[in-house]
């Protein structure tokens, strides 16, 4: 037999939350502790978004992108169409904020100026592979080596 | 720019049938508790199959 089951004794260990003891009942199948954990970030984007009265929204938040996030646009009629539009639907369910939009939708994404758009994609991927927007640079002059936010300000507390 | 469909799939499927979460508390976990918890699983799996 390839595979063994998993005992119970086992799992408690991994799911038992760090702050103290849960409840006794059906430990396996507690859902995941809660893990202290950077799941938002704030970002200023290089142009803005212009809305249809022309007001001008450069700063918002974006989180972490989960499985259902990147599962979800697949079943999209746009993205089937055009698997381009993927990113588009992604990323209008991890920005949390633009401005003073609170829904952000696919129709403000796709409105986006390109730089604007490939700023949140390389944003997008930076806090979902690395976890944070630092990104470690090197002067020219001088060679010493320093961190810069890409978000453009202090990272968003959640 | 994605993580890949088919790999998030086999990710999910290994959590769930090993822990028997629910399967939207497994959706919803970021990409990176998601891995740990893969590794986690593969770490026990490894031990126990070391000590058979």
């Amino acid at each position: 037999m390839r595979r063994r089951g998993v005992s119970a004794g086992g799992l408690d260990t991994l799911v038992d939350p760090v702050d103290g003891p849960q409840e006794p009942a059906a430990p396996v199948v507690a859902p995941p502790a809660p893990v202290r954990l950077q799941t938002e970030f704030t970002f200023q984007l290089p142009r803005g978004y212009v809305d249809e009265d022309g007001t001008v929204h450069r700063h918002g938040s974006m989180r972490l992108a989960t499985a259902r996030d990147e599962l979800a646009p697949l079943v999209d009629l746009r993205v089937k169409q055009n698997p381009a539009y993927l990113s588009i639907v992604l990323l209008s369910l991890v920005v949390t904020r633009l401005g003073t939009i609170t829904q952000v939708r696919a129709e403000v994404v796709e409105r986006l100026f390109a730089s604007d758009l490939a700023f949140l994609q390389d944003l997008y991927r930076r806090i979902n592979a690395e976890g944070h927007t630092l990104a470690e640079v090197t002067c020219p002059s001088c060679e010493s080596v320093f961190e810069v936010d890409l978000a453009g300000g202090r990272p968003g507390e959640s | 720019m994605t993580y890949g469909a088919d790999r998030l799939q086999e990710e999910v499927s290994y959590v769930a049938y090993h822990f028997h979460w629910p399967r939207a508390e497994i959706l919803d976990l970021t990409h990176a508790e998601r891995a740990r918890y893969v590794g986690e699983i593969a770490r026990i799996n490894t031990r126990m199959n070391e000590g058979q």
